[in-house]
């Protein structure tokens, strides 16, 4: 019954591409300028979504690698959680190029099983999307970046895979699991062809695509018939990389 | 490869599952709590009654079986009281009716309520003033503490071998068995 009082909405933030899936609406991309920085962009798409006269959102906001990337570190054996947070977070600040004590500039989420990899926010990034979502009476129920959702479809869970690669239109993340369950992460910016995710992945060993990669892409437009292998969310926009 | 799940927005669903739980199950203690306590009492109450019943049938079972026995059973009773007239001294009773005092006078009949313990004598006298004679006679007789009592008086009819029909009286005395 509450429900009623709200709208699920999904949205997809990325540079300079904003997706945003209402209930019973088709997809609405919207671009806005790239110079724009995350506050004016977020306050545009309320505008032109007339959100001030819509019903108060539930959102789910998924973000892409270029605003929250994955970073990797060392992490020993017998650390308690509250070290293991500290190392995560000086971990991410390093890897946005920020100097050692400006681990308060990030906001870092580390998962449960992977030891090691953690996804973080420059802080100013994470404020503004939680008080833009917190905008119009709405609620923000979950912020996952890209990378994280495609590691849960079914055709990256298989055991006979071993690492993903998620090319965005705004960037690439590759992510490797080995048998010890330690993680590696690395993420390259801008809009990459797939050849160029090809090159960038041959260092790494997974330039020729082999079966242990999962290979696959986020697109800004929708496919006519939706990847059944991909996660559930954006259907129509996930895709096998050829 | 493992899932990787990271939100940043901390699962707050948790907190109201969590919440409707601990009402669930406060809720379900609370009624299944007052259904065993009022069981319990209830068996305490059980328990009281069978413990007042089964003192009452101790009770009735430690009362002499005769009185019992005279309101429920007439061939029980009557063997208690046969019961008990044999254990009376008869002899006592003999003694007073046999007494040469009363040689004057013709035991008519002799009655015994085997309940109340009444013994009915029906002497006949010769006159009116026999019947004091006789009162005292028997009392003398019996032991003491036995009363002898003069019921009536009455004059009966009946025939004579010498005189064809005669007058006589009849009188009646009541005493208890010692």
């Amino acid at each position: 019954m509450w429900l009623g009082l709200f709208e699920r909405v999904h949205v997809y933030l990325g540079t300079g591409l904003v997706l945003v899936q209402r209930s019973g609406v088709s997809v609405s991309k919207l671009q806005p300028p790239s110079t724009l920085p995350l506050t004016d962009v977020l306050r545009w798409v309320d505008e032109q979504l007339d959100r001030a006269h819509a019903k108060p959102w539930l959102l789910s906001v998924h973000v892409s690698a270029a605003l929250c990337a994955p970073s990797v570190f060392v992490s020993p054996t017998g650390i308690q959680r509250s070290e293991l947070s500290a190392l995560a977070q000086a971990s991410a600040a390093r890897a946005w190029g920020l100097g050692p004590n400006q681990e308060d500039a990030v906001v870092c989420c580390h998962g449960a099983e992977q030891r090691g990899l953690t996804a973080s926010f420059l802080k100013g990034v994470h404020v503004a999307i939680t008080e833009w979502a917190s905008g119009h009476r709405g609620r923000l129920l979950e912020l996952v970046p890209l990378w994280a959702l495609a590691t849960q479809c079914q055709h990256v869970r298989s055991t006979a895979v071993s690492a993903m690669a998620l090319l965005e239109p705004d960037a690439l993340t590759w992510i490797r699991q080995d048998g010890h369950r330690e993680t590696q992460a690395a993420c390259w910016y801008g809009a990459l062809s797939v050849a160029d995710a090809k090159a960038l992945l041959a260092e790494k060993g997974g330039g020729d695509w082999p079966p242990s990669l999962s290979a696959m892409g986020f697109a800004a437009e929708s496919t006519a018939e939706p990847w059944p292998a991909g996660p559930k969310e954006w259907r129509r926009h996930w895709s096998r990389l050829p | 490869m493992k899932a990787i799940y990271i939100d940043f927005v901390a699962p707050q669903g948790r907190k109201y599952v969590w919440g409707v739980a601990c009402i669930v199950v406060v809720a379900l203690v609370a009624v299944y709590g007052v259904r065993v306590w009022s069981l319990t009492q209830q068996k305490a109450e059980v328990e009281a009654r069978l413990a007042t019943l089964t003192l009452q049938q101790r009770q009735s079972a430690a009362q002499p079986p005769a009185e019992e026995n005279k309101s429920d059973n007439p061939k029980a009773a009557s063997e208690a009281a046969a019961l008990h007239l044999r254990q009376w001294d008869w002899n006592r009773v003999y003694d007073a009716i046999e007494t040469p005092a009363l040689t004057k006078t013709r035991l008519v009949q002799m009655g015994v309520d085997a309940q109340s313990g009444q013994i009915t004598l029906q002497f006949e006298l010769d006159s009116m003033t026999q019947a004091a004679q006789v009162t005292e006679a028997l009392n003398s007789a019996s032991q003491p503490g036995a009363v002898w009592r003069l019921e009536r008086l009455e004059n009966a009819t009946h025939p004579s071998a010498t005189s064809g029909m005669g007058t006589s009286i009849k009188g009646v005395w009541l005493g208890m068995l010692p």
